[in-house]
């Protein structure tokens, strides 16, 4: 497309929405078009190279010139985005700019400079809007929903691994293997192909055990690799150099027509090649970043044993990027008005950990539904949106885990429990608010003096407070984790918060929990929880 | 604690149980450590739990009554020429804040060092003085000892106990939790409050019969006496014989008991007034575990932790032999805490096995003794535990979980070290700005530096978990720890490992651990 093409924007227009993604080797923007059916179509993809990622793995420092230079790229796209009369922007910047010391000035700068507000990811939301991607992408190909397959990007620093089952993302897990540990390991070894194979054959043969143990999976049907290693290999398997033409297919049903595709065989060949290779003459051989050539052996070598322990001879690589992970977030928010990326596959990670440490499903079921209903009825007392209702569905859902420790002081185990699990869908900062919240739902609640809470931002400090408000009511309700107390008519009248249930229930013990349990939604609130007894809960609308 | 200033038998002995509603004393007289004849018991009413339950602290009027009690004890074991005692407090003195100003004042005040023991030592201590009274040698048999604050289950297995538990459910916290209400209303919700505690030891029973259900502890036995028609029979010497409650008549009687007010249970059946409200609560725990159990009948020895106190000071001045038992059973604790946290079983006994035997074979350089070696071996079996949680830190996961489980036969001290050594049996080595580790005394922080040194040169013997190293033969050389092998199939990999993980070894010891090829 020339530069010159400028849409008009009739007023009622669809929205057009940018995606800019600031990497290591470059800066990309997208602009696409929601389409009234909620399709996306591409208006434009602009790609200006620069090598942040080499400078600031190296310092640990952006320069200024870089940084100058990036500021000149973005102002162009600024001018692009303008000129299209985007409505919705979202500059994320990735793992370059994440690792420079001196990021704040980074983000600052283009700030000053375009007016453009650059959000720093970290890696694990990456992989999230990766997975997001390349599950709706497969999702819209019947061939490839069928049965159990594995999902993973091997990182620097670790590998993330997603379960789909029927084209749905069921469950996750991390390992910290990355390609990091995979070069120190391979520089202990003797540069000689057969004890390096072994040696990564050692390293995956124990992620995968860790893998097998997290995630529930059968008979894998066929395995996925995400990430840049997985892409070079593609690259140089298939010979040419398809992955400048892929990108966001799944807009207009392009992918899956035909996902490249790593075979173990030529994995093997290539693995034999360049496994003792020098660094630098990979680089230069099959035109790989230097940074990254180092990591490709290794990679190689991983992604076969990974094939050969689930028994199967190719891995796919999907073309998605986190751009179009991107593009999906934000079409659901125009839509939807919500950011959560994967609802019910976060709920259902809540509900395999509570699973897990072993925790009354049921009873943590039920307070979800409960307090889904206050946090309804108070919707314009507490003005919370989608991603919260989330952290306190989730948070219902594993309060109790912490007896799987020891009953007593259960509260802060399952707080210690939660800070150092995975939820599929949830960033370090959610967890952490879940945590918090799993640690308040009985006992002393928040106080300034608890190291934990206290180091929460403000904002998130305050949503543990009022969604542990919640929580606490909730958890009062089904005291006796009978379930006894069944969609509530939940109000708000005057000074009271309203819990209309049916008659002839014996709720003492309820009663008496949310006496005390109660007190913090009320602090938080103003609303003085009560169960009132109506006269059925079809008639007792007011 | 014991004082074996004279151990040959017969000696007379004392145990002392420092409880919520109480303190305890019984003295007997040991012909053998199994034979015994009590000479005299002393209860005084100490209300150590409402104080500390309440406000978290003993209060001075509370702390003045115990020291007299203590002063008390005290004479009266002086008057019987006892030569080793040992007392034991438990929750209320646990939760208390200002315990150890309560430790140091009885110290300082009657002479008498008490000790803190954990839900589960209480456990197993009530299920050692049940067996003084009653057999459980055959079959299944479940303890369940139901006090104020706490309720503690063993379970004896052919005499031998295999689990204990500890659950924060007890007669006095039950009430507190309910609150005030009418005292039919409390029956039901008591009922519901207990239906939301998880037991996970009552599932032992799911497919497994019960030969004895047993119950003990001050309320049990009023409800035994409640309901034999012509009180409790004694036995020679006064003591108590050991009755029945069957399921039916214990449902009654709380159903009785629910229907009426304190003052009204304590004019119809004169029941002690510290007593008449936390019987139904109390009993309802009964009622509830023999219920889940499939439980006939509650049979009540009528003896408690003191005894169990009793008998432990006196096999403590006893045969060796029966401390090789207690080994097991803490051993037993050990494992079933591993298996509860999913671990490799292979792995953890192969690296348990090379590490005693490097502990043994390097005994000149560490000059760590019979109890370290077995905190060893303990720390050998769940180094691992922390993979249940993550793998990514997972070694201070295994910290936490083994810092937050009580584990039979070990004190708090000693499961500190145990929980320390699995800490470092990987990444970072022992240091000062570790809180847990600086929370140890100068002894315990040696005894972990030298225990995890050697922990891990064993894990990386068997780094691949595939236990190819089956023996391991060291010898100090120069600088050198030369290691020889005996090996199933290839060990390079775990050869590699021992680079890394025999850091510690080297500044601790000032030898590098090195294959002997």
């Amino acid at each position: 497309m020339s530069d010159t093409e400028i849409r008009p924007v009739p007023p009622g227009a669809p929205p057009v929405m940018s995606v800019i993604d600031i990497g290591s080797s470059g800066l990309r923007m997208l602009l696409a078009e929601l389409l009234p059916d909620g399709g996306v179509r591409t208006l434009e993809e602009l790609e200006r190279p620069l090598a942040l990622g080499r400078e600031s793995f190296r310092t640990g420092m952006l320069s200024a010139g870089s940084i100058q230079k990036a500021v000149n790229i973005l102002r162009q796209f600024r001018e692009k985005m303008d000129a299209y009369g985007v409505t919705h922007v979202r500059a994320v910047a990735t793992h370059a700019v994440r690792a420079a010391l001196n990021r704040d000035t980074f983000v600052d700068r283009v700030f000053l400079a375009t007016g453009i507000e650059v959000e720093v990811i970290e890696g694990a939301q990456e992989t999230l809007l990766t997975f997001a991607a390349v599950q709706k992408a497969l999702a819209a190909q019947p061939e490839y929903r069928e049965g159990d397959a594995l999902l993973f990007e091997l990182g620097g620093g670790s590998t993330e691994w997603a379960l789909l089952r029927e084209g749905e993302v069921v469950a996750s897990v991390t390992h910290d293997l990355g390609t990091v540990r995979m070069r120190e390991a391979m520089r202990q070894v003797q540069n000689e192909r057969r004890s390096r194979a072994r040696l990564m054959q050692h390293h995956v043969r124990e992620m995968m055990q860790v893998v097998k143990r997290a995630l529930p999976f059968r008979k894998v049907s066929r395995l996925l690799a995400v990430g840049t290693q997985a892409r070079y290999a593609a690259r140089i398997l298939a010979g040419t150099d398809r992955e400048s033409r892929g990108g966001n297919g799944w807009a207009d049903g392009r992918t899956g027509v035909d996902i490249p595709l790593l075979a173990a065989k030529d994995l093997k060949k290539l693995a034999d090649q360049i496994v003792t290779l020098p660094p630098d003459e990979i680089a230069r051989e099959y035109s790989v970043p230097p940074n990254e050539a180092e990591s490709l052996p290794p990679a190689l070598l991983a992604y076969m044993e990974v094939a050969r322990l689930c028994s199967l001879d190719s891995i796919l690589v999907p073309r998605e990027s986190m751009r179009d992970g991107l593009v999906l977030q934000m079409v659901r928010s125009i839509q939807d008005n919500s950011t959560v990326l994967f609802p019910e596959q976060t709920v259902a990670a809540a509900v395999n950990l509570a699973r897990k440490y072993q925790a009354d499903e049921k009873h943590g079921l039920h307070v979800a539904a409960l307090a889904r209903e206050i946090f309804h009825a108070t919707r314009s007392q507490h003005r919370m949106g989608e991603r919260e209702l989330l952290l306190l569905e989730v948070a219902s859902i594993v309060h109790d885990i912490g007896t799987f420790v020891a009953s007593r002081g259960h509260h802060r185990h399952a707080y210690y429990l939660l800070v150092n699990s995975e939820v599929f869908g949830l960033s370090g900062t959610d967890l952490e608010i879940v945590a918090n919240l799993a640690r308040y739902h009985r006992r002393g609640g928040p106080q300034s003096d608890h190291p934990a809470y206290a180091s929460l931002p403000r904002q998130a400090r305050l949503t543990v407070n009022r969604l542990a408000g919640i929580l606490r009511v909730a958890d009062a309700l089904d005291k006796a984790h009978a379930q006894r107390i069944q969609s509530p008519l939940v109000s708000v009248q005057g000074d009271e918060l309203r819990i209309e249930v049916g008659p002839g229930e014996d709720l003492a013990l309820e009663r008496v929990a949310l006496e005390s349990k109660g007190a913090l939604f009320e602090e938080v609130f103003g609303l003085k929880p009560v169960i009132v007894e109506g006269e059925g809960t079809a008639t007792a609308t007011s | 604690m014991a004082n074996p200033a004279k151990s040959t038998f017969p000696i007379r002995c004392a145990g002392m149980d420092v409880g919520s509603n109480a303190f305890r004393l019984v003295i007997a007289e040991f012909k053998t450590p199994t034979q015994y004849k009590v000479l005299e018991r002393v209860r005084v009413p100490v209300r150590l739990g409402q104080s500390v339950f309440a406000n978290g602290r003993i209060d001075p009027a509370t702390m003045e009554a115990a020291l007299d009690a203590f002063r008390t004890f005290r004479r009266t074991m002086e008057a019987h020429d006892v030569v080793v005692h040992r007392a034991v407090a438990t929750s209320a003195t646990r939760e208390a804040r200002n315990r150890g100003a309560f430790l140091e004042r009885v110290h300082q005040e009657t002479g008498l060092d008490l000790e803190m023991v954990q839900g589960t030592e209480e456990a197993r201590l009530v299920a050692l003085g049940v067996r003084s009274r009653l057999s459980l040698d055959r079959g299944l048999s479940l303890v369940l000892d139901v006090g104020g604050g706490s309720s503690e289950i063993a379970l004896v297995g052919n005499g031998e106990i295999l689990v204990v538990e500890t659950h924060d459910v007890g007669g006095v916290r039950l009430l507190e939790r309910i609150g005030d209400v009418a005292p039919d209303k409390a029956y039901r919700m008591i009922q519901d409050s207990l239906k939301t505690s998880r037991f996970p030891i009552l599932e032992y029973f799911r497919r497994r019969r019960l030969e004895r259900f047993v119950g003990t502890g001050g309320n049990i036995e009023t409800i035994a006496g409640l309901l034999s028609t012509n009180g409790v029979a004694k036995g020679p010497g006064g003591e108590r014989k050991p009755s029945r409650v069957t399921m039916p008549r214990l449902r009654k009687i709380l159903t009785t008991l629910s229907k009426m007010s304190a003052a009204e249970r304590r004019e119809r059946y004169s029941i002690r007034p510290d007593r008449a409200d936390v019987i139904v609560p109390a009993g309802c725990i009964f009622e509830f575990v023999g219920t889940r159990i499939r439980a006939k009948e509650v049979w009540v020895p009528h003896v408690g932790l003191v005894d169990g106190v009793l008998v432990d000071v006196a096999r403590s001045v006893g045969a060796e032999g029966l401390k090789a038992l207690e080994l097991s059973q803490t051993r037993n604790a050990a494992l079933a805490l591993a298996k509860k946290f999913d671990i490799d079983l292979r792995h953890a006994n192969r690296v348990g096995a090379l590490s005693l035997s490097l502990f043994d074979q390097t005994k000149s350089m560490h000059g760590l003794g019979k109890r370290d070696r077995f905190l060893l071996e303990l720390s050998a079996l769940l180094h691992e535990v922390g993979n249940f949680i993550g793998v990514p830190g997972h070694h201070r996961h295994a910290y936490y979980i083994i810092a937050q489980t009580p584990i039979l036969g070990l004190s708090a001290d000693e499961i500190e070290v145990v929980a320390n050594v699995a800490r470092y049996h990987r990444k970072a080595p022992p240091d000062p700005s570790h809180e847990a580790y600086r929370g140890l005394s100068e002894r315990d922080q040696d005894r972990v530096r030298a225990l995890a040194a050697i922990l891990r040169v064993a894990d990386a013997l068997d780094h691949d978990h595939r236990q190819r190293v089956t023996a391991v033969r060291a010898k100090a050389r120069g600088e050198e720890l030369r290691l020889t092998l005996k090996t199933r199939g290839d060990v390079s990999l775990d050869a590699l490992s021992l680079k890394d993980k025999g850091d510690l070894f080297r500044t601790e010891f000032g030898l590098s651990p090195v294959l002997k090829r």
